[in-house]
């Protein structure tokens, strides 16, 4: 992870950069919050992002955005010490408060998150997503799972192939 | 299938991504969730199939559960397969069709009324690279068909707390014709036991046998038998490994050991003829309350005329006991203690007397000595108490005690670590890079 003084005599104050999203809407953060993004870190390494410059993120909306920034900030500390080896369990604790609320969102903003997560290499981001969306998964019938997920409606041809796949899985829902 | 309708957002995900999901749920949910979509399907035959973890915590039917994934799955070719407490032979067919190459049996004895039993149709698996099975019943001999197909691409062997008889064991060593590992623990006393095999190079054990029989191994490298030196009264014997390099754990309750045609040292018969110049590494226990231990030591040592390492264990838990009345005074050439013992490692030392007299000797006789180590523990009678490291002091009062000086290689460095070798040093330990890494850091630095 890059530390926030790595790179260009930017010592004292913490550096900032900006990210524009696909809304034309600009975000002023710390290099180290933008950093947890593998895709962003070697840009800012490069002192690119810096001034009047800015990154452009042409997939992410401000929306979107502005929740993964959310998350960026909350776990930069943290990540900038290696993972927090001393972080104290209390800390521990309420990141994953976070985490746990953080998720607690409707489903198209869930969606978007897993796509930005996944475009900017988010690695903490995109296993919390995951996890969140099997979490929706476990335990559920096809139907359920279905709905839950909200696929649309099966088309008579999706339902036959779907009944077919039911008899084999009989199994699953003993 | 194609929908025209717009898809759901989840479908219009990557594949990455969808498998990062999947990945996170026991394999029968993901399974269940393959009737999704052809997509979901595609993406779980070709992810989750392809290495098979059938250890479904939480599932109520394994079985049925597997059989179902399986059947809905005919085409999914399988790479690897792990099973943990249920397994149904009738798989093996089906894994052996879809070209499996690693197959993991982790059986649980407990689960059933008598152990698992593997079936011949294991024989049908051409593509194994490597088996490793626990707590199961190896089929009888005389139930694997004469004309059973060869395995041979298997390379690797591991059989923990299986039943097999000697005659299984041959059968399963002779179809397979590139086998270079096999390991054998917590088989229980395994009886005979008897290799004949033109690739093996490391045979692994706990050593629990009455008999092994090493009989044919032109490409043996290392033979371990951890407790071989227990009071079971093994007979050993090694009638073609030119290849040898390491041998161990030996110790005077091995019944006899045996090499080549001539040599046999027994309690009551010792006869040295064919040497084993192959070998390198030898490591022993030595019963220092025994009479003759230390002319067991000395004949032993003159069968590997070119031994360049010696490990010495002795009894590690007990307090000490009286040492046989012995004396190192042995005046006779032995070849590799003269010239070419490099390394002595004492596992646990801890300064008892013929432990010291030991060091003398060799030190005093070995010219080509380059390190002796001595993994240091401190003599105490508080139980416990097992763990204390010698103070620097202890160490500096043994140095002196060693007459290091008097020493036959000058060169000779003896370095005093401040803990004991670990047990399983041998077995995977010395190939460990962590454990390698930090090997030296607990030397005394006096």
């Amino acid at each position: 992870m890059a530390a926030p003084e790595s790179g260009d005599g930017n010592n004292g104050a913490a550096r900032m950069v900006t990210l524009i999203s696909s809304d034309n809407t600009r975000f002023e953060v710390e290099a180290a919050a933008a950093s947890l993004s593998q895709t962003l870190q070697l840009t800012i390494l490069d002192g690119g992002g810096g001034g009047g410059d800015g990154i452009p993120l042409p997939n992410v909306d401000s929306a979107t955005l502005s929740k993964v920034l959310e998350y960026c900030i909350k776990h930069a500390p943290a990540a900038a010490n290696g993972g927090a080896p001393n972080a104290t369990a209390v800390d521990r604790a309420e990141l994953e408060r976070f985490d746990n609320e953080f998720v607690n969102i409707d489903q198209s903003v869930l969606y978007s998150l897993i796509m930005a997560a996944h475009n900017l290499e988010i690695e903490g981001l995109q296993s919390l997503v995951a996890k969140k969306v099997a979490d929706m998964i476990k335990g559920k019938s096809p139907m359920e799972i279905r709905r839950t997920l909200g696929f649309p409606d099966p088309t008579p041809e999706e339902q036959a192939e779907m009944n077919a796949h039911m008899l084999e899985y009989g199994w699953a829902y003993e | 299938m194609a929908a025209v309708v717009p898809e759901d957002r989840l479908s219009g995900l990557p594949d990455a991504i969808l498998v990062s999901i999947l990945s996170l749920l026991p394999l029968d949910d993901a399974a269940r969730c393959t009737v999704l979509a052809s997509r979901w399907r595609h993406i779980f035959s070709s992810t989750f199939l392809v290495d098979f973890n059938a250890d479904m915590r939480g599932c109520r039917n394994v079985l049925k559960a597997v059989n179902c994934i399986l059947a809905a799955h005919p085409t999914a070719p399988i790479r690897s397969f792990y099973a943990r407490k249920r397994f149904h032979s009738g798989w093996l067919q089906e894994l052996a069709r879809r070209g499996v190459e690693e197959l993991d049996l982790d059986l649980d004895p407990r689960s059933c009324t008598r152990p698992p039993m593997i079936r011949p149709s294991l024989f049908a698996c051409t593509s194994l690279t490597r088996l490793a099975a626990s707590s199961c019943v190896f089929p009888a001999a005389a139930k694997i068909a004469a004309g059973a197909p060869q395995l041979v691409r298997l390379t690797e062997i591991e059989l923990y707390d299986v039943t097999i008889s000697d005659a299984s064991l041959g059968v399963l060593i002779s179809h397979c014709p590139a086998l270079e590992r096999l390991s054998m623990q917590n088989m229980g006393n395994s009886g005979t036991v008897h290799i004949r095999s033109q690739s093996l190079k490391f045979f692994h054990s706990d050593g629990m046998f009455d008999e092994l029989f090493i009989e044919h191994a032109p490409n043996l490298e290392r033979l371990y038998g951890a407790y071989m030196y227990l009071e079971h009264e093994v007979w050993l014997q090694i009638l073609h490994a030119p290849k040898l390099e390491f041998l161990g754990y030996l110790g005077m309750n091995i019944q006899a050991i045996e090499i080549g045609e001539d040599t046999i040292l027994t309690d009551d018969q010792v006869q040295v003829k064919t040497l084993m110049p192959s070998l390198k590494t030898l490591a022993i226990e030595v019963s220092y309350t025994k009479e003759g231990y230390i002319s067991w030591i000395t004949q032993l040592l003159e069968l590997f005329p070119c031994l360049e390492s010696l490990y010495i264990r002795s009894d590690t838990w007990s307090v000490i006991q009286a040492a046989a009345p012995e004396s190192w005074d042995v005046l006779r050439y032995i070849p590799c203690v003269d010239n070419h013992l490099q390394k002595v490692v004492f596992e646990v030392y801890r300064g008892h007397e013929w432990q010291r007299e030991m060091v003398k000797f060799l030190h005093g006789r070995s010219m080509f000595l380059k390190a002796m180590e001595f993994h240091c523990k401190e003599e105490t009678n508080t139980p416990g108490d097992h763990f204390k490291v010698p103070s620097e002091q202890w160490v500096m009062k043994q140095k002196e005690l060693l007459c290091l000086d008097s020493r036959a290689s000058k060169d000779a460095r003896f370095l005093f670590f401040k803990r004991q070798l670990v047990h399983n040093h041998h077995d995977d330990a010395c190939n460990n890079e962590w454990y390698k890494r930090q090997y030296y850091d607990d030397l005394y630095e006096v």
